[in-house]
C-alpha cells in the first residue's frame, strides 16, 4: 500500500520518542525522590533520626525498561529497611509516603507526554 | 472519618476488641489490638473531580499465631469493604478494599502484624474544604529509630 512504509516508520519513531521522554521523566522523578529522602529529617527528609546514617545514605533509585514497561524503583539498601517501612504502623516509613507525595505530579506529566506525542 | 471508622470497628469487630491511635502502642501493650492510620489523599487519575483517602488498618497479634491474625484481617476487610459510614458532620463515605499486606514481624512492638488498606472515594472539593479524616491526632513525633 502506498505510504504504508512511511506511516509505519513515523509510528515507530513516535513510540520511541515517547518512551525516551517517559524514561527521562522517570529518571528525573527518581532523582527528586532520592534527594528528598536523603535530606535531614528536620528538613522534610526520611523521618527517622540517624544513628549511623547508613539508612539515609542507602536510599537509592533506578529506572529500567523491561517487558515494555518503564519501572521506577525507590528503595532501601539496608537490611532493616523493612522494619523502618512497616514497623510501628509505618511511623518511620519513607518510601510509600514519598512516592504518594510525588505521584500526582509525575502521572500528570506522564499523561501530558503521552497525549502530546 | 477517623472517628467513624474507629467507632464502627470498636462496635462490630469480634476478634479485636482494642483499637488504638497510631504510634501509641508499645511492646508491652496487650495483644491483639488494632491501629487505624490514614495515609493521606490523592487525586483520582484522569478525573478532575475525584480523589481518594487511603485508610490502613493494622492488626497486631502474639507471635506464633498468624491464623488468628489472618482471621482478624479478614473480619476487618469484610466489615469495612463497601460499608456506608457517616462522619460527625454528616458526610457519608464508603471504604473500598485495596490490598492486604504480607506477614510481618514488628521487632519494636514484638508482634506479628498484617494490615489491610482501603480507599475512600470522595470529591476533590471535599478534600480541599473539609478536614475529612476528622482530626489531626497523629502525634508528629520524630524520635528514635534507624
Amino acid at each position: 500500500m502506498p505510504g504504508a512504509e512511511e506511516a509505519s516508520r513515523r509510528i515507530f519513531e513516535r513510540r520511541h520518542r515517547m518512551i525516551a521522554a517517559l524514561i527521562a521523566l522517570a529518571q528525573n522523578a527518581g532523582s527528586q525522590l532520592e534527594a528528598a529522602g536523603k535530606r535531614p529529617a528536620s528538613s522534610g527528609g526520611a523521618p527517622w533520626t540517624d544513628r549511623t546514617g547508613h539508612a539515609r545514605q542507602g536510599l537509592f533509585h533506578d529506572v529500567v525498561f523491561v517487558d515494555d514497561q518503564i519501572r521506577l524503583r525507590y528503595a532501601h539498601t539496608v537490611e532493616y529497611g523493612v522494619q523502618l517501612e512497616q514497623g510501628h504502623s509505618g511511623k518511620y516509613a519513607e518510601l510509600e509516603p514519598r512516592v504518594k507525595e510525588h505521584a500526582p505530579e509525575f502521572l500528570a506529566q506522564a499523561e501530558r507526554i503521552v497525549k502530546s506525542r | 472519618m477517623r472517628t467513624a471508622i474507629w467507632q464502627y470497628l470498636t462496635d462490630n469487630c469480634q476478634r479485636v476488641k482494642t483499637w488504638k491511635q497510631p504510634y501509641i502502642a508499645e511492646a508491652t501493650t496487650p495483644k491483639p489490638y488494632g491501629v487505624v492510620s490514614f495515609l493521606g489523599d490523592a487525586p483520582a487519575l484522569s478525573n478532575a473531580m475525584g480523589a481518594f483517602d487511603e485508610v490502613r488498618v493494622w492488626i497486631y497479634d502474639e507471635p506464633g499465631d498468624l491464623v488468628s491474625t489472618d482471621a482478624a484481617i479478614n473480619e476487618v476487610k469484610h466489615l469495612l469493604d463497601g460499608q456506608l459510614l457517616t462522619t460527625g458532620s454528616g458526610i457519608g463515605f464508603s471504604p473500598e478494599w485495596l490490598n492486604t499486606s504480607r506477614d510481618f514481624y514488628d521487632d519494636a512492638l514484638q508482634a506479628l502484624t498484617k494490615y489491610v488498606t482501603f480507599r475512600v472515594p470522595k470529591l476533590r472539593i471535599w478534600a480541599e474544604n473539609e478536614n475529612s479524616t476528622g482530626d489531626g491526632d497523629d502525634d508528629g513525633n520524630n524520635d528514635e529509630e534507624e
